[in-house]
């Protein structure tokens, strides 16, 4: 279907055109909302929260703009309020502004498949986890992702530092084991 | 760059993750979605209701304000309507009106010196109640009831608004005052409005008394002066007439009874010409020449409504009515199994053909009634009139299922019924206690709308239709 009839469709409230869009969005969303959380029942939380939000405001959709990209920033903008208020995430969500930031000469082969780096991005503490995914994968600036999450940039900046260190630690370690284990097979 | 690099990288493979979410998922979203509609609905509808009140309220109060040129008397009962000054612990009745045999005016002053309290003053008027005396300095009295004579009141610059003229009488320091007009009362036996008003008399920075006097609107007639307190007074010496100048009367009507809206494809003939347009549901091949199945018939359900109406007289008969209500209008079919289909080809809701379930379809309207009321006969005292027009009515809601000849089920599709109907609408309603406080209207009423449920498909020559009770009860006369 024709995506502004779609659109059309889903601000009339139709049933069937809100169907279209979820199921056709869904999946990528999902995706989107597991890198923000730490399993798969509160990123499914996440998602549906984010769609009532996009059926309920899809009116304030401006059509120029790319349908996914706007339902995109809704989902992240819901995570990073799920974050927030939920007890579990909050206590995680503490950030420390440290001088120092960790460099590294590690440059690892980015040869994990999607899931494998979003399991690893899941493993990093929350609040790496949420600088990470918003500053690397989002494309936010560190200006943006302080005014988003209350921080000062350069908090924002030293965060997203130790973040990427410890990733790359992580996906070096992990790409060699799983070398290990092809080469042992 | 190097940098740039990872995160580049990062981006591309995240573009493609990808996770199926479980199917619980899209229930649960269509539920909160459709409950956040019905609140909007909710919200919307109460909006509409308060608004339609505070304007009948503002109707009712502001059409007191145009009548300035009614004259406001005092008629007073036996014994009653006194208004008393109180200076600090010393209370000083100044004004009394009294009763006078026959109607005629008399209205006179009485200043009493005796040093009595506040509270003994209360006590020995026997009008007041205790319960309303402060013991802090303030002592408020309701002295209620009806001043017997003609009196109108009116400032020496205004003929009218006898109510407001009581203010600011003043006498040894004490101001008298009086609120404009607070209350249009019900129409008293000898056939004149009652209006009440608060008769305010404070001493500043002391004591204060609240006395009410009913007062009642009559024809200005000849008049002459009085003082009373150095403050003049307008006398109406004619016998009191009523004039009712309001223009625009308000009603709350309240309607009970069956609705119906036809057949449809219940008739073969009907199903045979339609069942190509009757929509389209998985599995089904609506330009196929297959067998037709028929649905059930469609039977009678409750209806009401409820609203409220404005009119306006045109003649000492006849009246134009304009209002707006919310009508539900619901009918019954048989059903067989409601089918569960998760699938975006499927419409929300499907039933299989049987007769296991009564389905009650159900239609929600905002109607706005256009029409005359005019006066046919007389049944003792009471009048009959009858009531008619045209009715517009926007359907916002339903519930109904239309029903697919080919595939022969059922399935709901809001889409397909026509939003905006045009009816007709007639009432024969008798008026029960015109005379009393509380006037209300109850008949029988008759509504079809001429436009048909449905442009295309199972309901396109089914009509609303409404036979009921309407109960009318008039807010103002």
């Amino acid at each position: 279907m024709d995506q502004r009839q779609l659109v059309k469709d889903c601000i009339r409230q139709k049933p069937l055109a809100q169907e279209q869009l979820y199921r056709h969005y869904a999946p990528l969303m999902l995706g989107v909302c597991y890198r923000y959380t730490k399993s798969l029942h509160d990123a499914e939380d996440v998602m549906q929260e984010g769609f009532v939000k996009v059926f309920l405001h899809i009116n304030d959709y401006n059509s120029t703009g790319e349908l996914g990209a706007w339902i995109r920033r809704i989902m992240v903008n819901t995570a990073l309020n799920y974050l927030k208020k939920n007890k579990k995430y909050r206590a995680e969500m503490v950030f420390t502004d440290t001088p120092l930031h960790p460099v590294t000469d590690l440059n690892p082969q980015v040869n994990l498949d999607a899931k494998e780096l979003a399991e690893l991005i899941r493993q990093l503490p929350t609040g790496f986890q949420t600088i990470f995914n918003l500053y690397a994968i989002e494309g936010y600036t560190h200006v943006e992702i302080g005014q988003l999450l209350g921080i000062s940039d350069g908090t924002s900046k030293s965060q997203y530092a130790r973040a990427r260190y410890l990733l790359m630690e992580w996906i070096g370690k992990y790409s060699s084991s799983k070398q290990q284990r092809y080469a042992g097979k | 760059m190097q940098e740039n690099e990872f995160e580049k990288k990062l981006q591309q493979k995240m573009e493609v993750l990808q996770l199926q979410p479980a199917d619980e998922v899209w229930q649960k979203i269509q539920i909160v979605v459709a409950k956040s509609k019905e609140r909007k609905r909710r919200f919307a509808f109460f909006f509409l209701l308060c608004l339609l009140l505070t304007g009948g309220l503002l109707l009712t109060d502001t059409s007191s304000l145009f009548n300035h040129k009614t004259a406001v008397s005092l008629k007073e009962q036996p014994g009653a309507a006194r208004v008393e000054q109180v200076l600090g612990t010393h209370t000083k009745p100044t004004e009394q009106l009294q009763p006078e045999p026959n109607n005629q005016l008399s209205a006179q002053e009485k200043i009493i010196t005796d040093n009595t309290t506040a509270e003994t003053a209360v006590k020995q008027n026997n009008l007041v109640n205790k319960n309303t005396v402060s013991p802090v300095g303030t002592v408020k009295l309701k002295a209620k009831g009806r001043v017997g004579s003609n009196v109108t009141m009116a400032a020496p610059d205004e003929e009218n608004t006898a109510a407001a003229d009581i203010v600011e009488v003043k006498k040894q320091g004490a101001i008298i005052s009086a609120d404009p007009v607070i209350e249009l009362k019900n129409e008293q036996d000898n056939g004149i409005p009652e209006k009440q008003a608060t008769v305010l008399v404070t001493a500043p920075g002391k004591n204060e008394v609240t006395a009410p006097v009913i007062a009642a609107a009559i024809a200005p007639g000849e008049k002459e002066c009085i003082e009373i307190n150095n403050k003049k007074v307008a006398v109406d010496k004619n016998p009191m007439k009523t004039i009712n100048k309001k223009n625009w009367g308000l009603a709350l009507v309240f309607s009970a009874g069956g609705s119906a809206t036809g057949n449809g494809y219940a008739n073969k003939s009907l199903a045979a010409d339609n069942y190509g347009n009757a929509g389209n549901i998985p599995g089904s091949n609506p330009g196929s020449s297959g067998n037709i199945s028929l649905p059930s018939s469609t039977r009678t359900g409750i209806a009401f409504s409820a609203g409220v109406k404005l009119f306006r007289n045109v003649s000492a008969r006849s009246k134009i009515t304009a209002g707006l209500q919310y009508q539900l209008i619901t009918t019954f079919i048989n059903t067989g199994e409601r089918i569960y289909a998760s699938s975006a080809q499927t419409r929300d809701v499907l039933f299989s053909q049987g007769s296991i379930k009564s389905y009650n379809n159900r239609y929600h309207l905002i109607s706005l009634p256009v029409g005359f009321s005019t006066r046919i006969f007389n049944l003792g005292k009471n009048e009959v009139t009858l009531d008619a027009g045209v009715v517009i009515s926007r359907m916002f809601n339903s519930n109904a299922l239309n029903f697919n000849t080919v595939a022969g089920m059922y399935y709901s599709d809001r889409s397909v019924f026509n939003k905006t109907i045009v009816g007709l609408s007639a009432a024969a309603l008798i008026n029960l206690n015109p005379t009393g406080k509380t006037p209300f209207c109850i008949g029988p009423e008759f509504y079809y709308s001429a436009t048909p449920l449905a442009s295309s498909g199972m309901y396109a020559t089914s009509h609303y239709r409404f036979f009921g009770i309407r109960l009318q009860k008039n807010l103002t006369k």
